[in-house]
């Protein structure tokens, strides 16, 4: 689409150019970067150094993984370093902090490899995608999801750290007990458990996609109604809000997501239609979308707006909905990955039909495939369509 | 201007676009010195042209030749002898034949401006079916323009005998605050400004007449219009001034709501635009039977670096025929290293100062930028603020796209018909791609 891009450095521009606003690739990416700082704080505090263990070997493998393509044919020459850092970061932060280990390192079986891997896959990812000139496919969410079929239990994370080891605690340090569901209060008053610097809980995503996909527990019995699922079986919606909940690097606190996309539409990098719709119409599907509102033994009950059933009520139906959000890596995907030029349609349009799309189809994912991933698996299918939906709004010329 | 472009432009406010405004608002005079080279207003190919004698003296306003009734006359701007023709190039990058002339060593002086009592006097006798007069008065006077922001007058004009024409309009916005090139014009002989829209829209039967001025523009400037035109029926309408509003496309957008493709005379649309500086110049014909001979000419010299203080705005009225170079010299710009440019730079009209000479309806704003670097561009990241920040809502990107790909019919798709060859898109493209210079090669292709 563009003229051939030299692979030798390029002189800066002198001070003086003035018939040009001064923006450039790097500065653009450097500004998403900026944005992705927040998430990334808050993994570091909440899952301790082997975050920038982890960060540091996905991105280091992605970059070098790029200047080695970089030299393979026309699709190298696309590629740029700020990119392929920016992108590498992005997917470092889908990932969970405990891949950050040398323990058996020696071995192929060491987690540390899955992170090795990932960063060398997203760079034949980026060349074959073309880089920040590729259309339709986010790198990271196809990097992703070729992970998840081979690693997926080893990408589901297990813990996080207590509040008075934050940031220099080993995440690894746990216990081999989990927390007892539906424990109360949320993980920042919480009793500390002496001798170890993290505690073992289960994932909210894992419960909630058991619960929506009509799992019941063989051990468990009687009913299980929807407002039971909130009360006694998920932590704390602080936990998933703020912190304590384990989760992947980046995602697992709404608050620092947020405030990271608040940044990047402060910096003027990204369109606040997309975010805005994604999230809007992923909470207004999953008040609408089918849910299962009572497991029984002999199956589940399930219902179209579930608010007008009589065990739910609209609170609940709400507090639901909410939980679905904030366990997922929904807002990430929204604010980070949705955003991200390569996906979305170029016109103000054509960006809020697929924001709203990809919405709906993020909650039915979520509900009915995967929590964790079901949102990426979302901005992977409505982005198939963004060539579509360009040509379908296309800007009306003035004249 | 789109949200995108100003968040864009804001940051990048040091790098001298949008430099401070200058508070210099009156034109300085400079007289006819060295050899002047008048341009014949000729479509091309240009046929052998027929002087007098070289060496013959002319008088100041004397015709230089015989033009056919559908060209501005060739009038000697000062007494001088004349020399031989020559090629040169108009401030709009324009080919056009030249007469030399070597000014006599005194030239007589400029002329003055009038009152407003001539002003209604002149606008009562105004005869509604008399256009072609006014026409021939305009253009035996030596009154034409044909720059970005003021399409083909008399092409306009002629149009307009044909055809109905509702609206005149005048604009005295400028590219920016740094070179307020059309506001000082309209400002220091406001008379003129009022009495060649009232009477091109009587001359026209227009119903509405309107003064375009800048919303921000202070001082007594919107006061002094006003005042001007007030019992003319001319009316004083304030538009917020975004570049590149002073486009006739997007100005009659704007106050009327038609759509004007790029290209085509405001006349189709039912409407007769010109700027400042062309209102002025058929005002002082109509109102003292004064012949276009010198020009207003602004000239931006950005060339500085660190501080916009170092940015200075030159406005001048200069003799028709005066070369550039020599304009610089007079305004006392130290020449050194720049490249110019005819308009705003932003849609980068690269002009030759050595060979280029101001004329009546050629561009009047000129900017001297340092000389610009072509860096390697990048590929397009699909960042979409060339699509943002476009004015006229096509797909810049697309159309470079179909350049490459000597795809016109693809590019009609993305609205090539309608680009108004702003420049904003190349401004803001961070892939640094040449996207204004796709258009053009596209265009100029098929």
């Amino acid at each position: 689409m563009t003229p051939v891009a030299s692979a030798t450095p390029r002189p800066a521009p002198p001070s003086h150019i003035l018939v040009h606003a001064g923006g450039t690739v790097q500065r653009y990416y450097a500004q998403h970067f900026q944005g992705a700082i927040f998430p990334l704080a808050a993994g570091m505090l909440l899952y301790g150094w082997r975050v920038g263990l982890v960060v540091g070997v996905v991105v280091g493998t992605a970059v070098v993984a790029t200047i080695l393509w970089r030299g393979i044919g026309r699709r190298g020459r696309d590629l740029t370093l700020a990119h392929a850092a920016w992108t590498a970061l992005l997917l470092a932060l889908a990932l969970p902090a405990h891949l950050g280990t040398f323990n058996g390192i020696a071995s192929v079986h060491a987690v540390l490899w899955i992170a090795i891997s990932a960063g060398f896959l997203l760079g034949i990812v980026l060349w074959v995608l073309r880089g920040p000139a590729g259309t339709a496919l986010h790198p990271v969410v196809v990097t992703y999801l070729l992970l998840v079929p081979f690693f997926h239990d080893l990408l589901v994370p297990q813990n996080v750290l207590q509040r008075d080891h934050l940031f220099i605690g080993d995440v690894l340090d746990a216990p081999g007990t989990f927390v007892p569901l539906g424990t109360s209060p949320w993980w920042f008053t919480r009793e500390k458990i002496y001798g170890h610097d993290a505690v073992r809980a289960e994932t909210a995503s894992e419960t909630l996609l058991n619960y929506t996909l009509g799992r019941r527990e063989m051990s468990a019995r009687g009913i299980i109604l929807l407002p039971g699922l909130l009360r006694d079986r998920l932590p704390p919606l602080e936990d998933l809000v703020v912190a304590g909940n384990p989760g992947p690097i980046g995602t697992s606190s709404v608050i620092f997501v947020i405030v990271g996309g608040l940044f990047l539409l402060y910096r003027g990098v990204i369109d606040y239609r997309i975010p805005v719709l994604i999230v809007a119409s992923a909470f207004i599907a999953l008040l609408i979308l089918p849910i299962p509102v009572s497991l029984t033994e002999i199956g589940a009950r399930w219902s179209w707006l579930p608010m007008h059933d009589p065990s739910v009520g609209r609170a609940v139906a709400v507090t639901f909905a909410n939980y679905e959000m904030a366990a997922s890596p929904g807002l990430f995907m929204a604010l980070f990955l949705a955003t991200s030029p390569t996906v979305r349609p170029i016109t103000r349009r054509g960006r809020t039909v697929f924001a709203i799309a990809v919405g709906i189809l993020t909650a039915a994912m979520q509900l009915y495939v995967s929590v964790s991933w079901g949102p990426y698996a979302a901005l992977l299918l409505i982005g198939l369509l963004t060539p579509v939906v360009d040509w379908l709004f296309k800007p009306r010329p003035l004249a | 201007m789109p949200a995108v472009s100003r968040a864009i432009l804001a940051t990048s406010a040091d790098r001298g676009y949008y430099a401070r405004p200058v508070k210099e608002s009156r034109l300085r005079d400079i007289p006819a010195r060295g050899t002047l080279k008048v341009p014949v207003i000729l479509p091309p190919p240009f046929p052998a042209i027929e002087t007098k004698p070289p060496g013959t003296l002319a008088r100041r306003a004397e015709p230089l030749i015989d033009v056919s009734p559908s060209h501005p006359a060739v009038l000697a701007p000062t007494e001088a002898s004349i020399g031989p023709v020559s090629l040169v190039h108009l401030t709009t990058g324009r080919e056009s034949p030249a007469i030399t002339l070597e000014p006599v060593p005194e030239p007589a002086p400029l002329a003055e401006t009038s009152s407003e009592a001539d002003l209604h006097g002149l606008l009562n006798e105004v005869a509604p079916a008399r256009l072609s007069h006014y026409i021939d008065v305009l253009r035996l006077a030596g009154v034409w323009a044909d720059r970005w922001t003021s399409p083909d007058l008399h092409g306009q004009l002629q149009q307009a005998m044909k055809r109905p024409v509702d609206t005149v309009i005048c604009s005295t916005l400028d590219f920016d605050a740094a070179l307020p090139l059309q506001q000082a014009v309209a400002r220091e002989n406001a008379a003129e400004l009022v009495a060649g829209v009232g009477v091109l829209a009587r001359a026209t039967k227009a119903k509405r007449a309107i003064v375009v001025i800048d919303a921000a523009a202070g001082g007594s400037f919107p006061r002094r219009i006003e005042r001007t035109a007030s019992k003319t029926g001319v009316r004083v309408v304030r538009v917020l001034n975004d570049y590149p509003q002073p486009n006739p496309t997007l100005l009659l957008y704007v106050l009327t709501k038609r759509q004007l493709r790029p290209g085509r005379l405001p006349s189709e649309a039912g409407a007769i635009v010109l700027d400042a500086a062309a209102a002025v110049a058929a005002g002082g014909c109509l109102l003292h039977g004064e012949p276009a001979l010198a020009t207003p000419v602004g000239i931006a010299d950005m060339r500085g670096t660190a501080t916009p203080k170092k940015r200075r705005a030159h406005l001048l009225r200069v003799p028709i025929g005066m070369p550039v170079i020599d304009v610089l010299q007079e305004a006392g710009l130290n020449p050194g290293e720049f490249e110019l440019r005819g308009g705003s730079p932003l849609r980068d009209v690269r002009l030759s100062a050595e060979d280029c000479v101001v004329s009546t309806g050629g561009e009047i704003a000129l900017y001297l930028v340092a000389p610009q670097p072509q860096p390697n561009p990048d590929p397009c990241i699909r960042c979409a603020w060339c699509v943002s920040g476009c004015p006229v809502h096509i797909n810049p990107a697309g159309i470079l796209q179909a350049a490459q790909m000597q795809d016109p019919e693809a590019a009609d798709g993305y609205g090539i018909e309608s680009c108004i060859e702003c420049g904003i898109c190349t401004y803001v493209c961070p892939s640094n791609l040449p996207l204004l210079g796709g258009v053009r090669a596209l265009r100029a292709a098929h």
